[in-house]
């Protein structure tokens, strides 16, 4: 008895010897960098004695209107490009999944494609659409639909849409991936029963859809609210989302214990926001 | 059954120790891998459009110096990088004029050895001895620049228009689009030159002043850019923008439509140095580089391919290029620095304001 | 399915819709490339067709350098994130830390941008120097949140019997987990692999923080050039990177597995 069990304990450990270095890395260089920044947020110096040093000054200074007007803007901005990506997304998903047959591989492929390439180099690419004298503005100048160029590079228009093309197969997979497993019988009996398209739609396909909704909200949702790059590239530099101001903490002054409590507040809200989503989500799908 | 013992409890803990030792191992390397690997090579920070890669694997050939060169877009990103690192693990850095007195006051570069610089006495003396390092102990000047105002003269057809930063801050002259400054200190050191002709005594009050400038000004900025601003002119975006002389006379050696302006009440001069990081350990690498760099033909393809005026007067440039450059330096009648006159706390207030809303 | 309303365009609506939004998603693709083409390095005239920017692309010394960065934090964060997560996923299913499941998912919640500048602060807090280690730690930081999820859902479908049988014919863990588990897991393992690979070079935000001196990698170097002015090489790289990333995915959908990643 002794002996199984000492080789029970002894696999037990070998298991968790191998296991633990996992689990290790998240917390290490995940859940403890996260916690070191709300530290940081109360305190204005790298001292170790951080519990003498405790201070709100950090977000005292942050209860300005500019600053809620950046966290603002980007809510405003995920949640549109959340709701937007989800109209596009889910007649493209639902043609991919109940319609075609012969060449969804090939569209599915041509689908992903763009999510596989560079990110940058997609977001370079819209440049030469955009622009003032790109693609957009001289073939609707030649076609006569317009006679000035329109303005798009520099606005926040041109970041929206270019946020809408990046985002669109997140939001298009989880779709599809929840709209396969729709049983068409289901949808079949639905007709049998007298509903039309239209009913068939609301009332069957798109809450039994609803957890590939969700998914695909939220992984447009989150990652929209942090985002950098594209209105970097693409605004002209005269709007900060909560990404360029978080840069503009850490990458260009001398603060930040203030660029933390900006992250913190940030999330926060973030954090906010997608709960009162969920339960409206909820809510709308039980 | 042979559940929770205290000595699993242990080996537990042990094996998680075990782990994290790894990581660290990992995670310390470069410093350990650095003593023992006497690898010869320099590690160059800098402003893109300064230094070119390709051209310099000419002197990775004949010397077998490892050149590994990291680019940062602006001052600020230096000083934060320059700071986090102490200075480690980058050896040659190139500051802007208020940048060297900045990272010396924060004993971040090192003293340079003038003996092993035999070019010395080519230099302009125009460009040394200057605020932020009198005698050039710590920093030598390599290139210089101007803020202009690019032009394109197709858009004004009733002739070439005042020389004078009215052009992009008075409503009633500028033009519906410009291109701006994207860099708080610049901005505000400009918009504080143009209201009060001066950039010392910036008082609470003067900021105010810049702040509403700034912000109306906002409404006629097509976009901020630092390094983008030829590319504004060039693509018709606008008819008027703000840049450097590395951008907008750059573009105006390529494009005939365009032209460049010197503002009449006086312009900015910026100086990008040359200074060599305190804890580098590769003086003698890194003063050979250096003596490399400021030869004449490597100082004239730089400031040919980037359109930077060098330092130095041994340099071989067509002749447009030098009739230009001294035609700068004549018409500008004031030339300032972006001094460090203004507060960390001073730039945040008008920057982000502006920004955010 | 046939539309209950009866108007003879509505069959096709749908599809013309999908593939205005293809055309929409492509177009820009399709532009870069034809620019890389372009003799005129600046401007939208078309002057004529050149391969001069791909003979630039391919001699510069600096693209190479953070091609090789690029390469090397992908193929360490690959291996990595996948031997750890597969470790994680079979090892850690008879033990207590089968339930922190749910840590793996921190990574998808939290914006990276919140990662990056933790990561930075974390290192810049104790001397540790950026450089390709850190980029290393914090793409397999990512990879990790992706491999376990995706290997995770695989094996909970597999045949436990298999396993246990495994075990009674006398096998140890480690036999059991080599010769049994791991060929099994394959399509988990390789599908897993490539998206770690395609998010590894593709990440910015963490390299753009936590890059160290001599660590340029690829989308750094693309997103410095366009701020300060980009000629066609980048047009040049970016129709390279695409071609190698159709080939990759090629080589995914050709394994034919269903990567339930969601």
């Amino acid at each position: 008895m002794k002996n199984n069990s000492v080789h029970y304990e002894a696999t037990k450990n070998g298991a968790f010897f191998m296991a633990v270095p996992a689990v290790l890395w998240k917390l290490l260089f995940l859940y403890v960098p996260l916690f070191f920044i709300m530290l940081i947020s109360f305190s204005k110096s790298f001292d170790f004695a951080f519990f003498k040093n405790v201070t709100l000054e950090n977000y005292k200074s942050l209860f300005s209107l500019s600053y809620f007007r950046v966290i603002g803007r980007s809510l405003l901005l995920a949640f549109l490009n959340a709701f937007f990506c989800l109209l596009i997304a889910y007649p493209i998903a639902y043609f991919l999944a109940l319609k075609v047959r012969r060449f969804k591989n090939l569209l599915l492929f041509l689908l992903a494609l763009p999510f596989w390439t560079n990110f940058l180099v997609q977001v370079y690419a819209w440049f030469f659409i955009l622009d003032h004298k790109g693609l957009l503005n001289t073939a609707l100048l030649k076609m006569g639909i317009i006679s000035q160029p329109l303005h798009i590079l520099n606005t926040s228009a041109a970041i929206y849409i270019v946020m809408l093309f990046c985002y669109l197969p997140f939001m298009v997979m989880p779709i599809y991936s929840s709209l396969l497993k729709i049983d068409k019988f289901v949808l079949e009996a639905s007709f049998d029963l007298g509903a039309n398209s239209l009913q068939t739609l609301s009332h069957v396909t798109i809450p039994l859809s609803a957890s590939g909704i969700m998914t695909g909200f939220f992984l447009v949702l989150i990652p929209s609210f942090g985002e950098f790059v594209i209105p970097a590239l693409l605004g002209g530099g005269k709007v900060m989302y909560v990404g360029s101001m978080i840069t503009y903490f850490f990458l260009e002054t001398k603060n930040p214990f203030l660029g933390a409590a900006f992250t913190c507040l940030s999330g926060f809200v973030l954090i906010l926001f997608a709960l009162l989503i969920y339960v409206i989500f909820k809510k709308l799908f039980k | 059954m042979a559940g929770f013992s205290f000595r699993t409890l242990f080996v537990s803990f042990a094996i998680v120790l075990f782990w994290i030792f790894v990581m660290s191992v990992f995670l310390f390397s470069p410093h350990i891998v650095k003593l023992f690997r006497k690898e010869k090579s320099l590690t160059i920070f800098t402003f893109p459009m300064l230094i070119d890669a390709q051209y310099l694997s000419k002197f990775e050939k004949e010397t077998g110096i490892k050149l590994y060169i990291s680019y940062y877009e602006s001052n600020e990103e230096l000083l934060v990088k320059m700071r986090e690192t102490k200075g480690r693990g980058y050896d040659i850095v190139i500051p802007s004029d208020y940048a060297v007195e900045i990272l010396t006051r924060e004993q971040l570069l090192q003293k340079i050895d003038k003996r092993k610089l035999p070019f010395w006495d080519t230099i302009d003396q125009r460009f040394l001895g200057h605020y932020f390092d009198p005698e050039n102990e710590y920093s030598i000047p390599y290139l210089w620049e101007v803020y202009q105002i690019g032009i394109n003269k197709a858009y004004f057809k009733k002739g070439r228009p005042e020389a004078s930063w009215g052009l992009v801050f008075d409503q009633e002259k500028a033009p519906k689009k410009i291109g701006m400054i994207n860099n708080a200190r610049e901005a505000i050191l400009i918009a504080a030159f143009y209201l009060f002709g001066e950039i010392e005594n910036i008082t609470s009050e003067r900021i105010e002043k810049i702040k509403k400038l700034l912000l109306k000004q906002k409404k006629w900025v097509e976009a901020y850019t630092d390094l983008r601003s030829d590319y504004l002119l060039l693509s018709g975006a606008v008819p008027v923008a703000v840049g450097m002389s590395g951008e907008i006379w750059h573009a105006t050696r390529f494009e005939k439509n365009l032209d460049f302006l010197i503002p009449k009440e006086g312009t900015f001069m910026v100086i990008d140095n040359i200074g060599i990081s305190a804890r580098s350990k590769k003086q003698d690498l890194a003063h050979t580089f250096i003596q490399y760099l400021y030869t004449p033909e490597v100082m004239s393809h730089h400031a040919d391919k980037y359109s930077v005026f060098p330092v130095t007067t041994n340099v071989t440039l067509s002749d447009y290029f030098i009739c230009s450059m001294q035609k700068i330096w004549k018409e500008a009648k004031k030339l300032e620095f972006f001094r460090n006159v203004l507060s960390e706390k001073q730039l945040n207030e008008v920057w982000i304001e502006l920004k955010a809303n | 399915m046939k539309m209950g309303i009866s108007k003879r365009i509505t069959p096709y609506l749908l599809p013309i819709f999908v593939g205005i939004v293809y055309l929409l998603l492509y177009t820009p693709i399709f532009v870069l490339i034809l620019f890389s083409f372009n003799k005129n390095p600046i401007s939208y005239r078309w002057d004529g067709f050149s391969l001069c920017w791909y003979k630039e692309l391919f001699a510069s010394v600096e693209i190479l350098a953070a091609l090789k960065n690029s390469l090397i934090v992908a193929f360490s964060s690959v291996l990595l994130s996948v031997v750890m997560g597969l470790f994680y996923v079979f090892f850690g299913a008879s033990s207590f830390l089968n339930r922190l499941i749910v840590f793996f998912y921190g990574s998808l919640i939290v914006p990276e941008i919140v990662l990056a500048v933790g990561l930075l602060s974390f290192f810049t807090f104790f001397s540790i120097s950026l450089g390709l280690t850190t980029l290393i730690v914090g793409h397999t930081l990512l990879g990790l949140g992706y491999v376990v999820p995706i290997i995770r859902a695989r094996f909970l479908e597999m045949d436990y019997r298999l396993i246990e049988a495994s075990f009674d014919l006398g096998a140890t863990e480690k036999q059991t987990f080599f010769k049994i588990v791991v060929p099994l897991l394959y399509p988990a393992i390789i599908s897993s692999a490539l998206l770690v690979m395609i998010v590894s070079l593709d990440d910015f935000l963490i390299s753009f923080f936590c890059s160290g001196a001599a660590t340029l990698t690829l989308p750094m170097y693309i997103f410095s050039v366009i701020r300060s002015g980009a000629t066609p090489v980048v047009n040049a790289l970016s129709t390279m990177l695409l071609v190698i990333s159709s080939l990759l995915i090629l080589i995914l959908t050709s394994l034919k597995m269903k990567t339930r990643i969601f």
